[in-house]
């Protein structure tokens, strides 16, 4: 035993046996280690030639986003480094098969028919025939090929690009640079006396807020958000968010400001000014004009932490370096962020033709600041100069810039063509060297840039608001380009680096950064209506294409409404517009047995309700009609949504922000509100309410009771909030809350990357928020701070409620 | 189409020395002062098969026998890969740790890497051949610096085994 287990120590001990390489005092040693090292060198050999080996061909080698459809037959799709090798591989190919064998082809494409051949139509000729109807944008074909496109809005506009990029887009827009073609936005022109056009203007905003005659905007140095609501309706009848920009004028003349709309709510917002304009408060006629200049303005978006230092490298080469706009671009250069310059600054520049320098490449082994322009850099961000929205000649004289349409259009019939171009970089010394602008030839091109943020989208300004609800994701710039110069700064941008998205990935940053967008999270105007309504008829189709049997049963989960959230419904407003498709019961029935008794027992309801069916998708399909009739009365009662007050704007919505959380316990002194009129006090009293044509019946108690308030929910454990949820407070008694606890609902819901948890965009009623506030917070003794904001969200496919963290957005 | 699965071992066969009382414990490298065995392929797989066949009898040896191959063997070396269907795999492996002779020779296998493809074995062939060069040579040097052993002063060698070691620490990196 003893020497059994002592003989297992002394195994133990040993150290376990190394392969070394024996005291062997071998003559052969070298040969061993040349016998290894030719081994490796076989085997990375046979590894390099497996790479260009024939199970892979030419174009599989290419990354993803220089793949392209027909290059497996198609010799030209695939870049000159690899052509010689994919002509070999289709040479192999061509051999083994039957029908090419004999001749020289490569692939068996047929000829073109007679009718193509025949047809010598240029390429732009085509392209302009394909127009009718829907307008493409500068850049439409170099998005045509890499983005699905979807006609909305008059335009061809790039929806969501063809490879996945989901995170792509998100870490794009965090930390690179994000770069979006918005030329769809429309821009309209406003000429008049000052005072005029100040006074048109405020009879579409809120009374109260800022007007354009304050100070940073009246000279042109900054963009002021607008919340516009129809003339004098305040606080009913919103639009929607718009920018105005005015023209930097030194004279006392007619002044001209640009209005930046989102194509949803162009149409109505230009009727609005246009009545608003024919019909002056004072009854005498201004001199005010109004002109649309949407198709002479380009407009890039630029997001992420890389933009500042992309764009400063791709407008560089300024025609006047001294100028304050081009020194500051080069100044903030190295920011780490667009979020640390000051919001909604105008930057004016005049650069020299971007195809003179391309393709710019920005450096990464970035060059410090001197010590000089850290200085400067510093005095630029505590005060950032006026003078850098205004354009100066070299003479002395004033450069309209963009601003002076006939200027820009001469420039763009006068700059050289693109093989022009090329004859002029074959003349160059060194190949590959940037061509140098030549002053009698080249043309400079005048721009706009604009840092734009959170304000654009919300429609107010959002200082405070800022550091809790916004990430850096909502932070970047807007360059304006006059007309012509579209594609050649998209290259330009493209090539830089920044990664191109379309509309669905810009809906998804916004929701990212806590943002609601317009038209999809602005409840209570036309536009949201008819984006709400063509996204519940397609959720609807989708739900009636599945067979009965597999359908999600939404009657016996309780929800009446699983297409749209319907906020109407929840305010007490009978009136639903049409856009909507509504079901009934019936319309939700899943099963088989009720589903063959409805439509055998009443062929002729059938009838009815496909009618109305085809009708809603008829209406759905081309609301222009519905947008017309509603415009043409200016009744609210005839405009079911009119009648519904959105809280928009910080101030507003800090007013309700300090109602919820504002504490009943003890150490309250004064007496707690017990109506919802003395809760929302405050409220009304930030509104400064009611304009003039809002009905009497509208006023006090019956507006708040059709107030909607807009709010984020971050889901306080796991699972995702679903689209067109209820929201709802904790029930009493039972676990699941029922149809009385519903105070709102959601608008868009999704997994959120920037938190790692669910999140919701969502908007609530004023009421719900009162019952949220008085609801007896469910016994927990160290009062939260949010304690009070605590809801749950229901599922939508029969899963037990999530609970979710409640703040207002503004 | 159903995807046949397979799974490429890497293997190194280690021989016994020869009947030697100063070093009987240890084993040691082929290409010492014995006689290379002279071993191909087709000597491989027979070891394979006959393995499997002892471990795992007749069934075991015929689930393996169609789908295993071998697909590099370097005799001097006696680093190899072979080829074996993903279901059988952990079959031949067992069976090829309780391999003893080839060629009536008592040797070892000592199983390198297991992966689904082959580039990865023939990247972990290479990296066992670079850390065996690299142990060599720190093992010459201190031995040569205790005296042991001249000093190893081939310019081409030292060479190739700096540029072995920043290659691997560089991908260790």
């Amino acid at each position: 035993m003893d020497t059994a287990r002592e003989a297992d120590e002394k195994r133990k001990a040993q150290p376990a046996p190394r392969y070394t390489l024996g005291k062997a005092r071998s003559v052969d040693v070298v040969g061993f280690v040349e016998a290894r090292a030719f081994e490796i060198n076989a085997l990375q050999r046979s590894l390099e030639d497996a790479r260009a080996a024939g199970n892979v061909r030419a174009f599989q080698t290419l990354p993803r986003h220089l793949r392209r459809r027909a290059a497996s037959h198609n010799v030209k799709r695939i870049p000159a480094r690899l052509r010689e090798r994919a002509i070999a591989e289709m040479k192999r190919s061509a051999q083994s098969s039957k029908a090419l064998a004999g001749t020289d082809r490569l692939t068996n494409a047929k000829r073109a028919s007679r009718y193509k051949r025949r047809r010598s139509r240029t390429v732009r000729d085509e392209y302009e025939l394909r127009q009718a109807g829907k307008r493409w944008l500068e850049t439409h074909v170099w998005h045509a090929k890499r983005m699905h496109m979807r006609e909305l809005w008059g335009t061809m506009v790039a929806e969501t690009p063809n490879e996945r990029s989901h995170r792509v887009a998100y870490r794009a827009a965090k930390e690179k640079t994000y770069i979006q073609d918005i030329s769809f936005f429309r821009t309209l022109e406003i000429t008049g006396p000052e005072a005029a056009i100040v006074g048109l203007v405020r009879r579409l905003t809120a009374p109260g807020s800022a007007t354009l005659a304050a100070k940073p905007y009246i000279t042109g140095a900054r963009m002021a958000p607008l919340a516009l609501h129809r003339a004098d309706m305040y606080p009913l009848a919103a639009l929607g968010p718009a920018s105005a920009l005015w023209q930097p004028a030194a004279d006392a003349g007619d002044r001209r400001l640009w209005l930046r709309v989102h194509p949803a709510n162009a149409d109505a917002i230009k009727a609005e000014l246009a009545s608003a304009i024919g019909s002056p408060p004072g009854g005498e006629q201004g001199e005010v004009r109004l002109a649309d200049v949407s198709c002479d303005v380009v407009s890039f978006e630029l997001l992420g932490g890389q933009s500042t230092q992309l764009l400063a490298t791709v407008l560089a080469q300024a025609a006047d370096p001294e100028a304050c706009g081009s020194a500051a671009l080069r100044l903030v250069r190295q920011v780490p962020s667009p979020a640390v310059l000051p919001e909604s600054v105008v930057v004016a520049l005049r650069i020299h033709d971007p195809r003179l320098s391309f393709p710019h490449k920005v450096d990464p082994g970035s060059v410090a600041l001197s010590d000089n322009e850290q200085r400067q850099l510093q005095n630029l961000l505590r005060r950032w100069p006026t003078e850098a929205s205004i354009l100066r000649h070299r003479g002395g004289g004033a450069d309209h810039g963009i601003w002076d349409r006939d200027a820009c259009a001469q420039g763009v019939a006068r700059r050289p063509a693109e093989h022009i171009l090329n004859a002029r970089r074959q003349q160059q010394l060194i190949p590959g060297a940037k061509l140098v602008p030549d002053p009698d030839a080249d043309v400079t091109v005048p721009l706009l840039l604009v840092r734009t943020g959170p304000e654009a989208l919300v429609g107010s300004r959002t200082a405070r608001a800022d550091r809790r609800c916004v990430d850096t994701l909502a932070h970047g710039w807007t360059l304006l380009a006059p007309r012509g110069w579209g594609m050649p700064l998209w290259m330009s941008l493209g090539f830089a680096g920044g990664r191109a998205q379309g509309l669905s990935e810009r809906h998804h940053v916004g929701f990212e950064a806590g943002l609601p967008t317009f038209p999809a999270n602005w409840p209570g105007t036309v536009a949201y209506d008819e984006w709400a309504g063509a996204a519940a008829a397609a959720a609807r189709q989708q739900w009636i294409r599945r067979p009965p049997g597999k359908r999600t049963n939404y009657l016996q989960l309780g929800i009446t409404s699983p297409f749209y959230p319907p906020f109407h419904e929840l305010l007490g407003i009978e009136d639903v517009p049409s856009v909507y498709p509504r079901v009934t019961a019936d319309g939700l029935e899943c099963r088989m047995r009720r589903l063959k008794k409805i439509s055998s027992n009443g062929r002729s309801a059938a009838a009815e309700t496909a009618q109305a069916a085809s009708a809603d998708d008829a209406m759905a399909v081309d609301p222009a009609p519905a947008v017309q009739e509603r415009l043409a009365s200016s009744d609210c009662s005839q405009d079911p949504s009119g009648s519904i007050w959105l809280v928009a704007g910080e101030l507003l919505a800090a007013a309700v922000e300090t109602q919820l959380v504002s504490g009943r316990g003890p150490c309250a002194s004064t007496p707690a509100p017990t109506s919802l009129l003395e809760w929302a006090a405050p409220l009304l009293g930030a509104a400064g309410c009611a304009g003039a044509s809002v009905p009497h019946s509208l006023r006090g108690q019956a507006l708040l009771e059709r107030c909607l308030v807009r709010v984020r929910l971050v889901c306080a454990g796991r699972g995702v909030l679903a689209n067109c949820a209820p929201i709802c407070l904790h029930p009493a008694g039972a676990a699941e809350p029922g149809d009385g606890d519903t105070i709102g609902y959601v608008m868009t819901g999704s997994y959120s990357l920037a938190r790692g948890c669910g999140m919701a965009i969502g908007a609530c009623s004023l009421r719900g928020l009162f019952r949220l506030w008085a609801s007896p917070s469910a016994g927990e003794a160290p009062r939260r701070a949010d304690a009070s904001c605590r809801v749950l969200v229901r599922s939508l496919g029969g899963a037990p409620s999530t609970t979710a963290v409640l703040t207002v957005l503004p | 189409m159903v995807r046949f699965k397979n799974r490429y071992v890497c293997f190194e066969l280690l021989f016994e020395p020869p009947a030697d009382p100063a070093c009987a414990a240890r084993t040691s490298r082929p290409g010492q002062s014995q006689a290379p065995p002279v071993l191909s392929a087709k000597s491989i797989s027979q070891l394979v098969r006959d393995c499997v066949k002892l471990s795992f009898g007749d069934s075991g040896a015929g689930h393996v026998l169609m789908g295993t191959q071998v697909k590099y063997f370097n005799a001097r070396t006696c680093m190899g890969i072979i080829k074996v269907p993903r279901d059988h795999c952990r079959m031949v492996l067992a069976a090829m740790v309780l391999a003893t002779h080839v060629n009536k020779r008592p040797c070892t296998v000592c199983v390198r890497h297991v992966s689904g493809t082959i580039k990865k074995c023939q990247k972990a062939a290479i990296r066992v051949d670079r850390e065996l060069i690299i142990a060599w040579h720190q093992q010459q040097r201190v031995r040569a610096a205790s005296g042991e052993a001249p000093p190893v002063s081939n310019s081409a060698l030292s060479q190739l085994l700096q540029e072995s070691a920043s290659q691997i620490s560089a991908l260790e990196l």
